[in-house]
């Protein structure tokens, strides 16, 4: 029932590489790929400048490595969302040695998320990110720059026509499939990680 | 059944729209970058922004090109951007803007710091320009690519915003090998995906890099954009109709000739134009070879004299070899060209000997491809050395002729690792003989910049083209440089596992340049690696050969001047 997912080994592997031996480099490097955008922005949305990112991030691997024995992350009692959220929460407050109530897994057990919420809105910017990455890679130059002109950067459907001697039916294709894809691909990395 | 719930974020198409327009925003946010500070944006392109920042340490004015976040997603990417703005940081010219330093901002985003030049466009500038003028303008062009191409690095994407004039009237030219760095092999999509430059940069790009095969494309796509810049400057026009769409653009930049430029501009001489229309050929073949024959033939035009343009290439200048060494015998001609063939045939099979021991583990196929290089190297080498001297007959044709019509064939080999391994040995060769350092530059230099686009080059034949590009600038007075590439092939010989010879024989040069260079601390790194080299050569020839000898008194040399500082 629950095959153990890439990022639950990732997280094992930060205090332990995978012959049981102390902290693992590789997986220290992958973590701050792959979720490093994520705490910073969320810094950021507290209000941190650039350097104290850094360090929140460096407690958040701090923390995650020392907690990792006793606290170990199960991917069936929370999802990744809610811990990782804990973790950096709590690095922060600790960081900032404000009162912050320490919060704990129990705390933001609850999946139900509030969109306003800063972490809410950096994990879903996460999500997107992770899916505008793989894209590239799945559909042909011409149909991702018109999803680009058209979607991202809000040019009219029939400018982006011109520019790219396409039609407009063309255009609107682009951002149906192109927009489908991403739903698909957003869905499962949320299905994965929370 | 319950009314269902509200669907999740993601696939309410609004909510994702507007989430996706957050992310590619938040890609165009000034971002916090160490060490500057005033981040004012100048421009935004496809591949990122640029800013003008003020450097904190020493208050300096300079720009800043921040990259946008997947710009260099996989590490194959990542590690040719790499290499190549190595490559950019050593230009030292002075119409070549400055590269200080790169690294990566707050959010990850990668940066370069470059010199921060006040001007005008090339496009704005040429405007009041006569024909003398322009023509000096594009003089400093050629004089700066051409101190690029030798080193290694193509700009790829000239056009009138990427060339600066500053205040002084000199040229600047900016973004170099740059453009596109991320058009991968393996990776297609990339380059396009950087949307707004791709656009711009079209109607200057070559048909061989809309083809979009990123080994095609050398040196001589910077001699086709030159001409395009060009033929705008004199004619206020390109050279075909780039106001319609993408598509008929492309068309139009790989199969409709040039119009004539005089139809635009009757001041427009014969002889521009026929440098003109032999920049703008569709086959790089047919193009000038090198921006230096370009601005030699401007030089010419300016100076009111016949341009080479109009002569026939390789035909023409076999002939005037074959005049100038008439007194050669046939026999002692065909000996040379017999003994060539025989050494560089022997140098691959040793190169590739080895190889194959290294390779023993590795998959088959790897090898087989290897094997088929080789042999396709060596065919190369017997067919047009020999060839050409069969065809040839009675006439006298000594060895250079016959090296110099082999090398104006390779570019005619499609395999660009063939082709890197044939500049290699050429260079070498160029190297061997007199009075050709010119080719020697052109062919070690040709060498790099195609091992550099290999995705995994072997290293020893990378530290090979590191040691002849070393050679060619250590004589050419850059010892600096020189030393430079030194260590890099030093550190290629050792990660390949090379001969010891091969090591022994860097660090002697490497002494060269530090002597020529006469700086305090370079004598102190050079004494252990002169250390290693006495204990190779002593091992490998003997305590009392004579390099061993000659490699102890440099030692001694050496130390004496350490302690005298």
């Amino acid at each position: 029932m629950h095959a153990p997912s890439t990022h639950a080994s990732l997280l094992a592997r930060l205090s332990r590489d995978e012959h049981g031996n102390g902290p693992d480099h590789e997986a220290w490097l992958e973590f701050e790929h792959r979720y490093g955008p994520l705490i910073r922005d969320y810094g950021r949305r507290r209000g941190l400048q650039s350097s104290d990112c850094d360090d929140l991030l460096q407690n958040v691997l701090l923390s995650l490595t020392k907690a990792m024995p006793a606290f170990r992350y199960d991917p069936d009692k929370g999802r990744l969302r809610s811990y990782l959220k804990t973790v950096t929460i709590r690095s922060l407050s600790r960081s900032r040695r404000q009162d912050e109530p320490s919060t704990s897994l129990e705390d933001v057990g609850d999946p139900a998320a509030d969109a306003d919420d800063p972490w809410e809105q950096a994990w879903r910017q996460h999500h997107v990110r992770r899916a505008l990455a793989t894209l590239g890679r799945e559909f042909p130059e011409r149909t991702i720059t018109a999803f680009s002109l058209y979607v991202l950067e809000g040019r009219e459907a029939a400018e982006t026509a011109e520019l790219l001697g396409m039609s407009i039916d063309s255009v609107y294709q682009a951002k149906t499939r192109v927009l489908r894809r991403v739903e698909e691909l957003v869905g499962a990395s949320v299905a994965q990680e929370g | 059944m319950l009314e269902s719930e509200p669907k999740p974020w993601f696939q309410q198409p609004d909510a994702l729209v507007e989430h996706l327009r957050a992310s590619h925003r938040a890609d165009s946010s000034v971002p916090c970058v160490d060490g500057y500070e005033d981040l004012v944006p100048l421009q935004r392109g496809g591949q990122g922004h640029v800013f003008v920042a003020t450097r904190i340490k020493d208050a300096k004015r300079v720009a800043l090109k921040v990259f946008h976040q997947d710009s260099f997603s996989s590490r194959s990417t990542q590690r040719r951007f790499e290499r190549e703005i190595h490559l950019v940081s050593r230009l030292a010219h002075p119409n070549i803007v400055r590269l200080f330093h790169w690294g990566a901002a707050d959010d990850q985003r990668p940066f370069l710091a470059m010199e921060f030049v006040d001007g005008q466009s090339l496009g704005d500038a040429v405007e009041e320009l006569d024909v003398d003028a322009v023509i000096e303008l594009f003089l400093e062009i050629c004089d700066a690519l051409g101190h690029a191409h030798r080193r290694g690095v193509i700009h790829r994407d000239l056009k009138p915003s990427n060339i600066r004039v500053d205040s002084k009237g000199h040229v600047r030219l900016l973004d170099f090998g740059l453009a596109k760095p991320v058009a991968g092999a393996g990776e297609p999509g990339r380059e396009l995906s950087a949307t707004g430059e791709f656009i711009g940069s079209l109607p200057w790009s070559s048909p061989e890099q809309l083809r979009g095969d990123p080994n095609e494309v050398d040196t001589r796509a910077d001699v086709y954009a030159l001409g395009v810049l060009l033929y705008q400057a004199l004619t206020g026009r390109f050279p075909y109709d780039v106001d319609t769409s993408v598509a008929d653009t492309i068309h139009a930049i790989e199969h409709t000739p040039p119009a004539p430029p005089s139809l635009h501009n009757p001041a427009v001489s014969r002889d521009i134009e026929t440098v003109l229309l032999r920049c703008l050929a569709k086959e790089p073949a047919r193009r000038y070879q090198s921006v230096h024959e370009l601005a030699l033939d401007l030089a010419h035009v300016r100076a009111g004299e016949a341009i080479e343009a109009r002569r026939d290439g390789l035909g023409y200048a076999l002939r005037v070899l074959i005049r100038r060494h008439r007194i050669a015998s046939i026999a002692v001609s065909l000996t040379l060209v017999a003994l060539v063939v025989f050494l560089i045939v022997s140098v691959k099979l040793l190169r590739h000997s080895r190889t194959m021991e290294r390779a023993a583990n590795q998959a088959l196929i790897e090898k087989r491809a290897e094997a088929d290089k080789v042999a396709a190297v060596n065919e190369y080498l017997l067919g047009s050395l020999v060839g050409p001297n069969q065809a040839v007959g009675v006439d006298n044709v000594l060895l250079v002729d016959a090296l110099d019509a082999a090398a104006a064939g390779i570019s005619s080999r499609s395999d660009p690792a063939v082709r890197a391994d044939l500049h290699a040995a050429f260079a070498f060769w160029f190297l061997a003989l007199p009075d050709r350092l010119d080719a020697a530059d052109e062919h070690a230099s040709e060498a790099l910049r195609l091992y550099e686009e290999q995705v995994a080059p072997d290293h020893s034949y990378f530290a090979w083209a590191y040691q002849s590009n070393a050679e060619v600038l250590l004589r050419r007075g850059d010892s600096s440089l020189a030393h430079d590439f030194l260590l890099d092939a030093l550190g290629h010989y050792r990660a390949a596992g090379s001969s010891e010879m091969n090591i022994a024989q860097v660090e002697a040069t490497l002494a060269r340049c530090v002597f020529a260079l006469d700086e305090p601390e370079r004598y102190v790194a050079l004494e252990p690696l002169l250390v290693e080299c006495l204990g190779i050569l002593r091992t490998r020839m003997g305590d009392d050969a004579p390099q061993a000898k000659a490699i102890e008194d440099v030692l001694q040399q050496v130390r004496t001047r350490i302690a005298a500082h």
